[in-house]
């Protein structure tokens, strides 16, 4: 566990599946704002089918995941990009919103949570 | 302990919310304070009036969990989404935004989130 106190928890949101089909993401994102919002440090991670919350340009109609993913940003909530899952699925670094960061390894970002809840 | 469990799906489609029962039980068995947190589709749980045949009826095992202790909250954004007021929902439970769970997160020893 990375900490004991409320105030300095830190807590993981995976999304594992992709925006606009399902509500999960926008589950996880609004939960992520809340945390902020009590002063919980969060990140999400995106990874398998949730990666493609991340890609740049993308929009239904009126709603944009990626103006959304700006929203959380701006809030403080860290936005990884699972690199293992974006090569599985054809995407590269370039095709992302350049508030994401991919990182290679889960250990680091898994050990250093509080609680880690899937979406 | 403090536990928070965090339902995303509604009964009988899937066992998820059978699961987060027994664990809730078994928590409070334990001794624990158990938060059972109604999220996106979790919400129909505690809808009144379910006749299940086949499965075990959900709306009375979350009703016997409000009764033993258990703090039954359904997220009010979700609630309200689907069309839910309060007249509609088992005795026990009640409606919060989603900063309330968050709150409790800070101050959570377990916190489970159940149907991914």
């Amino acid at each position: 566990m990375a900490s004991e106190e409320g105030n300095s928890k830190r807590v993981l949101i995976i999304i594992t599946k992709p925006p606009y089909t399902f509500e999960h993401p926008l589950g996880g994102l609004y939960t992520a704002l809340a945390l902020v919002d009590k002063g919980v440090k969060a990140s999400i991670l995106l990874v398998e089918d949730g990666v493609y919350c991340s890609l740049r340009g993308q929009r239904d109609g009126k709603v944009s995941f990626e103006d959304l993913l700006y929203t959380a940003h701006s809030s403080g909530v860290e936005i990884l990009v699972l690199n293992k899952s974006l090569k599985a699925r054809g995407l590269t670094r370039e095709m992302l919103s350049e508030i994401c960061k991919v990182i290679d390894d889960l250990n680091d970002v898994v050990e250093s949570c509080d609680h880690l809840l899937c979406y | 302990m403090k536990v928070v469990i965090k339902l995303l799906l509604g009964p009988y489609t899937f066992e998820h919310s059978e699961v987060a029962v027994k664990i809730a039980e078994k928590a409070l068995e334990r001794g624990a304070e158990v938060i059972l947190f109604l999220y996106m589709d979790g919400v129909h749980c505690v809808k009144k009036g379910q006749k299940p045949r086949e499965f075990a009826n959900i709306e009375e095992k979350i009703a016997q969990l409000a009764c033993r202790g258990v703090k039954v909250v359904a997220c009010m954004r979700c609630a309200t989404a689907r069309g839910y007021s309060l007249e509609d929902v088992v005795e026990g439970s009640s409606f919060e935004p989603l900063h309330y769970f968050a709150e409790h997160v800070k101050s959570a020893d377990v916190v489970i989130t159940i149907g991914k």
